[in-house]
């Protein structure tokens, strides 16, 4: 009984104490706090093996099998599924300067050599065939392109945990060049994730979601294990399952990284 | 009979001694019904046309379920020169940032901004056609743009004509985006960029539909106060008094009132079809007015008080009121034997609308004539009108030469018989719209200087996953795009031409590997390639590339052209993919949907119309008592119909979606003459069993009434002739000659006939009197 009590006395100072925060939290504020969690994940070297199971409009259904290797700057994803582009690897080198663009390279198995992918712009079509874009997938502009207002703190139910969440809204400024007009955002108040977002069209109709569905832990931080993109409009969504996570022994060799390399690329050395 | 005899003399008693209560008990039921017409929707989709339920229709939604839908609206610029010109460029340019402002559009595709994948050694690079999608200036600048652009196959007939005089803008729209709110905003954009020798055309479905709907708003409130006018002008013609043209203007007003509410009640949109019902129950409702107050002003001519008068009338037109109505109302119900959805509805909401104008001049008519004083009426003995003068004098001539009128009509008959089979069916845009209509004329440009107006879709569903990457089906694909090139197809798109493409690009661009790779692995990576590059794949393919759609343009043309190619298509398909092989290969799409359309409506229109004569001389034969009235009532119909067609025959007028009601329209009305004709004449003979009598005594007044009440409905279709669409006018000239063709076969053959042999039915009375 005791314990029950101090317990409820605990949960209720706690979210106390996280309302006094947002008191005192701007939208952007919590936006540098969700950065901060970010770039805690990706300094050091990465290895993660990720499932993307995608269900399109069409009623038909595709999974992809990726092996991920990340380290600051670099990013090479490796396709294990399906069996016929099995051994095709992305590669990204982030861009240095804020104007620069992402060097992208994608190497076919089949025909043996890399292609460097030159963009004039960045891409909003979608990353693999899946319901996520490569927006989605990298960093946004979102502070540039749009006014953010914190809406409030409230519960979310992700899995079976409640969190609670700030609610920030988006809204696109004027001369921002964006297809989603309007975000609503649901931020997880101690860890700083985002565990659901609507985007919604210059109707003002629902047209993108993507929410969180099951959490895990990592390095003692909260991260998302599983996450739903839906495209509302045509009925597609993708669900990406993280199945492994962790550190390498050792920093990954920037040579692993080298376009010219990739040729050689060994995924059994990373288990993939 | 007996029963509802007496239930409607009841009626008109009630009518007449309690005329204030019947007139407000009238009106309140017409204000009920009014008050639904403010939510009337509109329809223009001609996939609507069809039921949900139709084979074609299921195809198509599964299609579109799994494939998609493009919806939107194109703009195209054409210069006389080149589109390559900086003013041009720039209008695209400045129109495209326009477009994009405005709220519901999804995306606007142009030359400038649509991407061109490009090969190299070490790279394949994607960029907008023009850099950053800006119109290039310098000289150097264009003609880089211009030659990447005419260069590129995606491009060429797709936003840029091959020889680089037109341009296409291609507007998306957001799903749920409101057509008809955007089109107006696109339509200011465009009228502001016209000029400096571009021409601007605006087209596609969306952009149509709201085109469609407003000519139609345009010609309703066009026409259906010139048909009242014109209704007036014959009124006054007709009885030369102000009641004798306010009455059965507010009886069919109030009728049109009715069956525009019903149809709002009944869920019917208002389409290019229905939109006429309102002027054709206007021209059709009057008829029993007319007669009514014709007979009205010859029982008062007698002299007795004005109550008896009433009644009198109404005890004698109750009868062909109701027979002439209940058969014009058969005969528009028969249209829900049509294939075509709005064929349906209008046949619905017309008989409602007859029905209603029957009741209306029942009732209210013989209401309102008690609250009015007895009218003036000319004295008859003081000489027969010009009109009745020349009746009388055709009606001698008939009957003096009856064997000559009836061995004519037969010889007329035969004629128009023999000229039947050249009739041509035409369900195309240019037929409905016609030549000169810009939406016409632009489809025209479009598959001029673009790949067609029409597509052809074939889908290729493998059954198993990743089953399209397999090169023996691609190349089945390829085969089957080579075939169609070659009947008259101008432009292929399937998942072969970005195979190749991509398999070219690659390669350094080299042409060499601009084949189909014989590997499935390496299908399945440059297709990889293909969406890493931000590609789409729309209705190419499924997401599981199980299965994907053979496209082709081409100019439409004639329905004829659509059902030439389908059928090639067909037997091409049965022949390489039979239904117990691997594959499923199915035609789907828009061909699929007109060649449909195409090959159901007249059959399913001829047996309407055959239906049609047989249930409304049915009909004839049973309110008659007598299978032989019911007989010579159908063969002026016959004859009517027979003429009608075989006119269209010989002056190569095709059949299209309307005027194959004319025959329809015309055996509904028509069939009224028949009966009021026999209906007179024997009520005539009756009196002194003589034939030559009881004619002239029919011509002088049943004829008087055929003839005005002809050509009251002809002028009222007649008005059709300024619609908008080509469709409706040859449906308004097209009734207007056969209204006259009917009403002349009623006063010519039926009097011959009758005089001739005298059936036994005109001695019996059939239709008893309380």
């Amino acid at each position: 009984m005791f314990k029950r009590a101090m317990s409820l006395t605990m949960t209720m100072a706690t979210v106390l104490l996280i309302g006094v925060l947002a008191g005192a939290m701007t939208a952007d504020e919590i936006f540098d706090r969700m950065d901060e969690q970010a770039d805690l994940l990706a300094a050091g070297s990465m290895v993660s093996t990720i499932r993307f199971d995608n269900s399109y409009g069409d009623g038909t259904t595709a999974s992809n099998l990726f092996g991920s290797l990340g380290k600051p700057d670099f990013s090479l994803i490796y396709f294990v599924e399906p069996a016929d582009v099995q051994g095709t690897i992305f590669l990204t080198h982030e861009a240095e300067g804020a104007d620069a663009d992402n060097r992208l390279w994608l190497y076919l198995p089949i025909l043996g050599i890399p292609k460097e992918l030159v963009s004039e712009e960045e891409r909003g079509g979608s990353f693999a065939g899946s319901s996520l874009s490569y927006e989605d997938l990298g960093d946004d502009d979102r502070r540039n392109d749009y006014d953010a207002v914190l809406l409030g703190e409230e519960g979310l139910v992700v899995g079976d945990l409640t969190r609670t969440v700030y609610k920030i809204e988006s809204t696109a400024k004027a001369e921002a060049d964006v297809e989603t007009l309007r975000t609503v955002l649901w931020v997880d108040a101690e860890f700083f994730i985002m565990l659901r977002m609507e985007g919604y069209n210059d109707l003002g109709n629902l047209e993108s979601t993507m929410q969180v569905m099951a959490l895990g832990e990592f390095e003692g931080r909260l991260t998302a294990e599983i996450l739903l993109a839906e495209n509302v409009t045509d009925g597609s969504s993708t669900t990406v399952t993280i199945l492994d996570q962790h550190r390498p022994d050792a920093e990954i060799s920037d040579e692993v990284f080298a376009p010219e390399n990739l040729p050689a690329f060994d995924p059994a050395g990373w288990g993939f | 009979m007996a029963e509802m005899n007496s239930i409607m003399n009841r009626w008109i008693r009630f009518a007449v001694d309690h005329p204030i209560w019947t007139i407000v008990g009238t009106l309140v039921i017409a204000l009920g019904l009014a008050f639904p017409i403010q939510s009337m929707t509109q329809e223009t989709d001609f996939r609507e046309f069809l039921d949900d339920d139709d084979p074609i229709i299921v195809l198509m939604d599964e299609a579109e379920q799994r494939y998609g839908k493009s919806w939107g609206i194109m703009v195209m610029l054409f210069n006389e020169e080149t589109i390559f010109n900086d003013t041009t460029l720039r209008k695209i340019e400045q129109m495209t940032e326009a477009f994009e402002d405005i709220p519901g559009i999804k995306s606007v595709t142009t030359p400038l901004n649509s991407q061109t994948i490009i090969g190299s050694e070490t790279a394949v690079s994607v960029s907008k056609a023009a850099p950053g999608g800006v119109a290039p200036s310098a000289p150097e600048e264009m003609e880089i743009f211009r030659s990447r652009v005419l260069g590129d196959e995606n491009l060429v007939g797709g936003v840029v004509s091959s020889g680089g005089q037109a341009a296409l803008v291609n507007i998306e729209l957001e799903v749920g985006a409101d057509e008809y709110a955007l089109t107006p905003d696109i339509v200011d954009i465009v009228d502001t960029y016209r000029g400096d020798g571009d021409e601007l055309f605006i087209y596609g479905d969306a952009y149509f539909d709201t085109v469609m709907a407003e000519e139609m708003e345009a010609d309703t409130a066009l026409l259906f106060p010139l048909a009242i006018l014109v209704m007036v002008a014959l009124l006054f013609v007709s009885f030369l008094t102000i009641r004798g043209i306010l009455l059965p203007i507010a009886v069919v007003l109030l009728s049109v009132v009715v069956a525009m509410g019903a149809m709002v009640l009944l869920g019917f949109p208002m389409t290019t079809m229905s939109f006429i019902a309102p002027i054709l129950l206007l021209a059709i409702g009057i008829a029993d007015a007319i007669h009514v107050l014709n007979r009205y002003n010859e029982e008062i001519a007698k002299g007795g008080p004005k109550r008896e008068a009433i009644l009198a009338t109404m005890d004698e037109m109750k009868g062909p009121v109701v027979m002439t109505s209940l058969t014009t109302a058969v005969g528009f119900l028969s249209l829900l034997t049509a294939f075509m959805v709005p064929q349906r509805h209008f046949g619905v909401v017309t008989a409602i609308g007859v029905m209603a104008a029957m009741l209306l001049s029942l009732v209210l008519i013989p209401a309102v004539m008690s609250l009015l004083k007895k009218p003036r009426i000319r004295d008859l003995k003081k000489g027969l009108r010009p009109l009745t003068r020349v009746l009388m004098g055709f009606e001698k001539v008939i009957v003096g030469h009856r064997r000559t009128v009836l061995v004519v009509a037969l010889i007329i008959f035969v004629v128009m018989l023999a000229g039947i089979p050249r009739l041509r069916v035409e369900t195309s845009n240019e037929e409905f719209l016609g030549k000169d209509h810009e939406a016409v004329q632009v489809l025209g440009f479009t598959a001029e200087y673009f790949s067609g107006d029409m597509n052809i879709m074939v889908e290729f569903d493998t059954g198993r996953r990743d089953g399209l990457k397999d090169p023996a089906v691609l190349n089945a694909m390829l085969a089957l795009e080579e075939f169609m090139l070659a009947n008259g197809v101008s432009k292929t798109f399937s998942l072969t031409t970005l195979v190749r493409q991509m398999n070219e690009k690659f390669n350094a661009d080299d042409p060499a590997f601009y084949v189909i790779p014989d590997q499935q692995n390496m299908v399945a990576q440059l297709l990889l390639l293909f969406t890493f590059q931000g590609g789409t794949l729309g209705d190419m393919a499924l997401g599981d590339f199980s299965a994907g759609t053979v496209m082709g343009m081409y100019e439409m043309g004639s329905s004829g052209n659509v059902s030439r190619l389908a059928g090639l298509v067909q037997e091409y398909l049965d022949e390489h993919f039979p239904e117990d092989g691997d594959l499923r290969v199915r035609m789907i799409g828009g061909t699929t949907l007109m060649d449909r359309i195409f090959t159901q409506m007249t059959r399913s229109q001829l047996i309407g119309l055959a239906s049609t004569i047989a249930a409304v001389s049915i009909l004839v034969m049973i309110l008659m008592g007598s299978v032989v009235a019911g007989l010579i009532a159908a063969i002026p119909l016959i004859l009517t119909v027979t003429f009608s067609m075989g006119i269209m025959a010989y002056t190569g007028q095709p059949l299209d979606i309307m005027t194959l009601m004319v025959s329809v329209v015309a055996v509904g009305i028509g069939v009224d003459y028949s009966i009021h004709f026999i209906s007179r004449f024997r009520t005539e003979y009756r009196k002194d069993q003589n034939a030559e009598r009881s004619l002239q005594k029919t011509i002088q007044t049943t004829g008087r009434g055929i003839t005005y009440n002809a050509l009251t409905v002809a002028l009222g279709f007649f008005i059709l002739i300024f619609a908008s669409f080509k469709g409706i006018r040859t449906f308004g000239w097209q009734i207007a000659l056969t209204m006259g063709i009917s009403a002349l076969s009623a006063i010519s053959i039926i009097p011959a006939i009758l005089v001739q042999w005298t059936p036994k039915f005109l001695g019996r009375g059939a239709w008893k009197r309380d």
